[in-house]
C-alpha cells in the first residue's frame, strides 16, 4: 500500500477513538455533578438558574446533551473553568505553552542522553558498567516523580539556595522591573526574542529542575528499552557478517547495531510522550508550574467539570496524534514494514459513520441525535446478527462466550468485593485438587524442579536480581510483621488508620532513630519523625506496605485475569471482534492514567481506597490486553500452533494448551514488574490528595503532608515514605527484569 | 593457506565446561575445495569461527595455533584480525536472510566491505575515469533517518510559525532547503567507483539486473539471489580463502545445486581456495578435492575425497556412509559410537 492511503487510514481510524474519547469524557461529566455549578454564584436566583439551565441545554435529554457537546468541542466552545476564572479554551491555549516548552526541553535532553547510555549499556553486556546503567535506569523507573522532585526541590532550590523554588519565572523582573513582550508564552524564546540576557537565564534557571526530574523518567525507559532491543539486535547473525567483513567493533555496534535498535526505540518514544504528560501532572504540582497538569489538579480538587473534561480530552487528542506520527516514522525506519493492514468493510463502515455523524451534528444537533441513534442501532444490531450466526454455524464454540460471560461476572464480583472469596475458593479447590493427584504432579514436577535449579543458577550470577529478591522479601516482611514492628495503641479500631494527635507538642517531630526516650507514637519517640497532626512516619510506612500489598495484588491479579482472558482470545481469533476490542483500548489508552484515575475518582467522590482499586484496575487492563494481544497475535502464526491445528486440535485446546502458555513469559514479568507500577500510581493519586480516608496509612499522602512542611526545612516527612516507595517500585522492576531473563529461553546459553 | 592444529575451543555453561573443539588439526592447499563435514554439533562450525575470532564470549580458544599463510594468526590483535576478516578470508553464512542487515540496502552492504578492503582500488577507478569515488556514503543518510529530521525540522517549522515567531523557524526551513538542493544536485549524477565495483560483484556471481538488486533490501529478494549476494561479499573483498558455512542448508535443491555449481565456478577462475563445512555427503562428494570427517570435537579421518568415500578407515566414517539413504532402501541411524566430548 502506498504511503499517504496509510496515513490517511491511520488519520480516519482516530476518528472513533476521538468520539469514544468524548463518550468517556462526557459520561464523567455527567456522573460527576451539576454541569451548571461554575455558572451560579450564591447570588443567582432560581428564576436565572432555570433559565442558564435551559441556555446551557441541560434541561434536553441525555441525547441530545451529548450531541450538543459534540458540536460545542467542534465549535471551541469548551465551557468555563471556574478555578481560574477564564474560558476553558483560553486557559488551554495559554497554559499548554508552558506544558510543551518544559516537555520538550526534558524530552530532548533525556532521548539525547538515553540513546548513547542504552548502547554503551548493552556493548558493556553483564560487567559492572551495563549494572551501574541498569540500576540507575530501574531507579529511575522506580523512584516516585513527585518525591525526586521534593527531594530536589530541598536539596538543591532550599538549603543550596541555588535556583528557585517553583514557577515560571521571577515576577519582579517580568512584570515589574523590565517587562518584556510575551508573544509565544514560551519564555525562552520570548525572551531570546527581546534579546534579553537576564530574562533568558531566569526562565532557564526556573525550568532546570523540573525538567531533569520530568526527564529522568523519560530517560530511564528509553534506556531500558534501548538496552534491550540492542542486546536483541547484537546477538543476530548480521551482526556476525558485519565482524566477518572486517568492521571495527565500534563500527559494527554504531552501523549495523544501533540503527537496527533505533527503529523500535523509536516507536516506543510516543509511549515516552504519554509518560511525559503523566509525569508532568505531578512535577508541576510540585514545581507550581502554571502548566496544564497544574491547572488540571487544582480543577480536580475543586471539581471543576468544564477544566477537567478539556483537560482529558486535550491530552486524549495530543497522545494519540503523538502516537500517529510514531506510526508513520516506523514505516518509514523500517522497510521491511508492509503498510498494508486489511481494510476492513467493519472499518470503513464505523470510520464513515462516525464522519458522518460529525458533520451531521456540526450542521444540525437535532439531525446529530436522529443519526447517532440510527447508527449505533444499526451497528448493534449488525454485531448481535454477527455474533448469532456465527455461534449458529460453530456451536463447538460457545465456551467463547461462556468465557466472556465469565469475566464480566469476574468483574462485577471485583466490583462487589466478591472477588476475594472466589481467589479464596479457587485456592482451596486447587489445593484439594492436589492433594488428592500428588502422586502424578510428583513426577509432572520433577523436570519444572531441574528448570527451577537453572533458574535459581542464573539468579545467583545476578547480583542485581538478587537485590531485587531481597528488597521484595524485606517488604513482605514487613507487611506480615507490621503488628509486631509497630504496635497500634490499644484504643485503635482499625490498625490501618494512623493515630492523629491534636496536641501541637506531636506534630513534625524530627525523627530520632534509636536514641528515642518514648514509646513509638508517643512525644519523644518517633523513630523516623512525625508530620503535622502528629501522624507516626514509622507506623505509616509500615503500615502503608500493608496497604501497597493490598491494593498492588488485588489490581494485579483482577487486572493480569481480564487482560489475559480478553488479549489472548482477541488476538487468537483476530477479525472483527479483535477489530471492536483493540478499539475500546485504544480509546482507554489515549487518555494518559493518571488523569483518567483521577477523573474517575474525582467523579465518583468517594475517597476510599476501594474506588481507588477500580480505578487502578480500569486504567491498568487495556495496556496489558494489548501487550498479550500482541503476544498471542505473534503465536498463533507459529509453526507449532498450525500443526496443532493440522493434528485436528480444537481451538480451545490450542488456546490453553499452547497459545497461554507461551504468552506466560510475557505475563509474568509484566506483572511482576506492575506490582511495583501500581504501588507508584497509587502513591501518585495519594499524593495528590485522593489516596483514599484522610487517617489512612498511606505512602503517597505521607509524602504530601512532607510537601506542605518542606519550606520549614522537616524534610523527614516526605523523604522516609518516598523511600519505601522508590524501593518497592525499584524491589518489583529488578525482580521482573531478572525474571525476563530467565524466562526467556533464547538467554540461556 | 590454512593450517589448523591442535585447536581445542572450549564453552563455560551452566552444566560446567563443554569442549566444543577438542585437538582439530587440517590444513587447506592453496587452490583446492577443502570439505569438511560431520554431523550437527560436531564443532564444524566452532572450527571457523575460531579461525576468524568470531566466537561468542562464553567460549574461549585454549589451545592449539592456526597459521595462514604461514603467518601465526592464533593471538593476532583485533587490528590485524579485521584485515583478515573480509580481506584474506571471506565467509558466507548458513541462512542468508538473517545474515543480512535487514535494513540496509545490497548497495551499501557490499559497498562496505569494498570501502574497507578495496579501497586503493576504489580510488584508482575513480581517478582513471573522472567519477566519485563513493557518493552515496557520503551525503546520504538512511532514508528512515532522513525522514525523521525532515520530519523534526517540518514540526518545528510548523510551531514556530504557529507561534508567530518565524525567525526561530528560519534554520529549519533552511536545513529543509539543503536537502531538497542536494536531491536537486545529485538527480543524476554519474555512478561512483563504488556503485561500479558492486555492479560488477554482483554481475560476478551471475546475479541477473545486478543494478535493481544493488537497490534493495535483502528481504526482497529470493533465498537463492540472497544467498548469491552473500558469496558476492564474501568475494568483494578479493580474499584468497573462503569459508561456505553450510551455504545451501536453507535453499531448497534445485538453488542448492546452482549455488555449488557458483562456488565451483569461481573457484576456477579465481583459485583460490575453499573450505566447504557441511552435514551434507552428496554436496561434498560433488564439489570436494579433499575431505575431512569431524565427530565430537575431533578430525576422525583426512584424505582425498575419493579415497574416504571408497575405502573408509575410521569406525565413524564408515557409519556416516552407511547411513546415506539408497534408493529404496530405509535410512539408518548414525550409530553413536562413544567418545562424545567430555562434560
Amino acid at each position: 500500500m502506498r504511503l499517504w492511503i496509510y496515513v490517511v487510514r491511520r488519520l480516519a481510524l482516530t476518528i472513533p477513538v476521538l468520539l469514544g474519547v468524548t463518550l468517556i469524557t462526557f459520561s464523567l461529566s455527567h456522573m460527576m455533578g451539576d454541569p451548571l455549578a461554575p455558572y451560579i454564584t450564591e447570588k443567582t436566583t432560581e428564576e436565572q438558574a432555570a433559565a442558564l439551565r435551559i441556555k446551557h441545554n441541560l434541561d434536553e435529554p441525555l441525547r441530545v446533551q451529548y450531541v450538543t457537546y459534540l458540536r460545542n468541542i467542534m465549535t471551541f466552545e469548551w465551557g468555563f473553568s471556574k478555578t481560574i476564572n477564564q474560558p476553558v479554551s483560553d486557559a488551554v491555549r495559554e497554559k499548554f505553552a508552558a506544558t510543551l516548552e518544559l516537555s520538550i526541553l526534558a524530552f530532548v535532553v533525556a532521548v539525547g542522553t538515553a540513546i548513547p547510555l542504552g548502547i554503551f549499556s548493552s556493548v558493556r553486556h553483564n560487567r559492572w558498567e551495563d549494572h551501574g546503567i541498569r540500576l540507575f535506569a530501574l531507579f529511575g523507573s522506580a523512584v516516585p516523580i513527585f518525591w525526586l522532585a521534593l527531594v530536589l526541590k530541598y536539596v538543591v532550590s532550599f538549603q543550596w539556595d541555588l535556583l528557585p523554588l517553583g514557577d515560571r519565572y521571577d515576577p519582579i523582573l517580568w512584570d515589574v522591573r523590565d517587562p518584556i513582550e510575551i508573544k509565544t508564552n514560551f519564555l525562552l524564546i520570548d525572551s531570546l526574542a527581546a534579546g534579553s540576557l537576564p530574562h533568558f537565564m531566569d526562565a532557564l534557571k526556573h525550568m532546570i529542575l523540573p525538567a531533569t526530574v520530568l526527564a529522568y523518567g523519560s530517560m530511564a525507559t528509553t534506556i531500558r528499552l534501548m538496552r534491550g532491543n540492542m542486546l536483541d539486535v547484537l546477538g543476530q547473525d548480521y551482526i556476525r557478517t558485519a565482524k566477518s567483513k572486517g568492521l571495527s567493533g565500534t563500527k559494527v555496534t554504531m552501523k549495523h547495531g544501533a540503527s537496527n535498535a533505533m527503529i523500535p526505540t523509536v516507536t516506543l518514544l510516543g509511549m515516552g510522550f504519554a509518560g511525559l504528560i503523566n509525569g508532568s501532572v505531578l512535577t508541576e504540582t510540585v514545581f507550581t508550574w502554571p502548566g496544564l497538569g497544574y491547572w488540571a489538579i487544582l480543577a480536580m480538587r475543586n471539581l471543576d467539570v468544564s477544566a477537567i473534561l478539556a483537560y482529558t480530552l486535550f491530552s486524549a487528542v495530543l497522545y494519540i496524534f503523538a502516537n500517529l506520527i510514531v506510526d508513520i516514522l516506523y514505516a518509514f525506519l523500517d522497510p521491511r514494514v508492509e503498510l498494508g493492514g486489511h481494510l476492513s468493510v467493519g472499518e470503513i463502515a464505523v470510520v464513515s459513520l462516525s464522519i458522518l455523524m460529525l458533520l451531521v451534528s456540526y450542521f444540525d444537533v437535532e439531525a446529530g441525535v436522529w443519526f447517532g441513534t440510527g447508527a449505533l442501532l444499526f451497528c448493534t444490531g449488525f454485531a448481535v446478527y454477527f455474533t448469532f450466526t456465527w455461534l449458529w454455524k460453530n456451536p463447538g464454540d460457545m465456551w467463547l462466550p461462556a468465557l466472556f460471560i465469565g469475566t464480566i461476572f469476574l468483574v462485577w464480583s471485583i466490583l462487589s468485593a466478591f472477588f476475594m472469596n472466589i481467589v479464596y475458593f479457587s485456592l482451596l479447590l486447587y489445593s484439594i485438587y492436589v492433594i488428592r493427584n500428588w502422586d502424578d504432579i510428583k513426577l509432572e514436577i520433577t523436570p519444572k524442579l531441574d528448570e527451577f535449579r537453572r533458574a535459581a543458577y542464573q539468579v545467583r550470577r545476578n547480583p542485581l536480581t538478587i537485590l531485587g529478591l531481597w528488597i521484595v522479601i524485606f517488604f513482605l516482611a514487613v507487611a506480615a510483621l507490621a503488628p509486631i514492628l509497630a504496635p497500634p495503641a490499644e484504643d485503635q479500631r482499625d490498625p490501618k488508620r494512623m493515630e492523629e494527635h491534636f496536641d501541637y507538642n506531636f506534630d513534625l517531630q524530627p525523627p530520632c532513630y534509636f536514641s528515642c526516650t518514648g514509646n513509638s507514637g508517643e512525644e519523644d519517640g518517633y523513630v523516623l519523625g512525625s508530620t503535622n497532626r502528629g501522624y507516626d512516619i514509622y507506623y505509616g510506612i509500615v503500615w502503608g506496605s500493608r496497604t501497597s500489598l493490598d491494593v498492588a495484588v488485588k489490581v494485579v491479579v483482577t487486572g493480569t485475569f481480564i487482560a489475559a482472558v480478553i488479549g489472548v482470545i482477541s488476538g487468537y481469533y483476530g477479525g472483527r471482534a479483535d477489530d471492536v476490542i483493540m478499539r475500546i483500548t485504544d480509546v482507554f489508552i489515549a487518555i494518559p492514567g493518571l488523569v483518567l484515575a483521577l477523573a474517575i475518582i474525582a467523579v465518583t467522590g468517594e475517597r476510599s481506597i476501594e474506588y481507588l482499586m477500580y480505578a487502578l484496575i480500569i486504567v491498568w487492563w487495556p495496556g496489558f490486553t494489548r501487550i498479550i494481544r500482541a503476544e498471542a497475535l505473534r503465536i498463533r502464526k507459529l509453526p507449532y500452533v498450525e500443526a496443532a491445528k493440522a493434528a485436528g486440535a480444537s481451538d480451545f485446546r490450542i488456546i490453553f494448551k499452547h497459545v497461554l502458555p507461551n504468552c506466560m513469559t510475557s505475563i509474568i514479568v509484566i506483572a511482576t514488574m506492575d506490582m511495583g507500577g501500581i504501588v507508584l500510581s497509587l502513591a501518585g493519586l495519594g499524593f495528590l490528595g485522593f489516596g483514599g480516608a484522610a487517617d489512612l496509612a498511606e505512602w503517597g499522602k505521607l509524602v504530601a503532608f512532607g510537601q506542605e512542611h518542606l519550606l520549614a526545612g522537616e524534610w523527614w516527612a516526605f523523604f522516609f515514605p518516598g523511600l519505601a516507595i522508590a524501593l518497592w517500585a525499584l524491589g518489583f522492576y529488578l525482580l521482573g527484569d531478572g525474571v525476563r531473563d530467565i524466562l526467556d529461553p533464547r538467554q540461556r546459553s | 593457506m590454512l593450517e589448523i592444529k591442535g585447536l581445542k575451543t572450549h564453552f563455560e555453561t551452566y552444566d560446567g565446561v563443554v569442549k566444543a573443539l577438542d585437538g582439530v588439526d587440517l590444513t587447506v592447499e592453496d587452490g583446492e575445495i577443502f570439505g569438511l563435514v560431520g554431523e550437527t554439533g560436531c564443532g564444524k562450525s566452532v572450527t571457523c569461527y575460531s579461525v576468524l575470532k568470531l566466537l561468542p564470549g562464553t567460549a574461549e580458544v585454549v589451545k592449539g595455533s592456526i597459521r595462514l599463510n604461514g603467518e601465526d594468526i592464533t593471538d593476532a590483535s583485533e587490528e590485524r584480525m579485521r584485515k583478515i576478516r573480509g580481506g584474506e578470508i571471506g565467509i558466507i553464512f548458513q541462512d542468508p536472510l538473517s545474515a543480512l542487515n535487514p535494513v540496509m540496502t545490497v548497495n551499501e552492504q557490499i559497498g562496505e566491505i569494498l570501502t574497507l578492503h578495496q579501497d586503493d582500488e576504489l580510488q584508482e577507478l575513480a581517478a582513471s575515469r573522472n567519477i566519485p569515488t563513493y557518493r552515496s556514503e557520503k551525503w546520504n543518510l538512511s532514508p528512515g533517518f532522513e525522514f525523521t529530521i525532515m520530519a523534526v525540522c517540518f514540526a518545528f517549522l510548523a510551531l514556530f510559525t504557529m507561534l508567530g515567531q518565524f525567525a526561530f523557524g528560519l534554520p529549519f526551513l533552511i536545513m529543509i532547503g539543503f536537502f531538497f538542493l542536494r536531491d536537486y544536485l545529485q538527480r543524476d549524477l554519474p555512478d561512483s567507483a563504488l556503485d561500479l565495483m558492486v555492479l560488477d560483484a554482483l554481475s560476478k556471481v551471475k546475479l541477473p539486473n545486478p543494478r535493481q538488486v544493488a537497490s534493495s533490501y535483502p528481504h526482497e529478494l529470493s533465498g537463492g539471489m540472497q544467498q548469491r549476494v552473500m558469496i558476492a561479499m564474501a568475494l568483494a573483498g578479493r580474499a584468497r580463502m573462503l569459508i561456505a558455512d553450510e551455504p545451501t542448508t536453507a535453499l531448497d535443491v534445485t538453488i542448492q545445486a546452482q549455488i555449488l555449481q557458483l562456488i565451483k565456478d569461481i573457484q576456477k577462475e579465481t583459485g583460490m581456495s575453499i573450505l566447504l563445512i557441511t552435514h551434507d555427503l552428496g554436496v561434498v562428494a560433488e564439489t570436494c578435492e579433499k575431505v575431512a570427517v569431524m565427530y565430537a570435537g575431533r578430525i576422525v579421518e583426512q584424505g582425498p575425497a575419493d579415497e574416504i568415500f571408497t575405502n573408509p578407515r575410521h569406525e565413524y566414517t564408515k557409519a556416516l556412509l552407511a547411513s546415506i539413504p539408497k534408493g529404496g532402501e530405509e535410512r539408518l541411524e548414525v550409530p553413536d559410537i562413544g567418545e562424545r566430548s567430555a562434560i
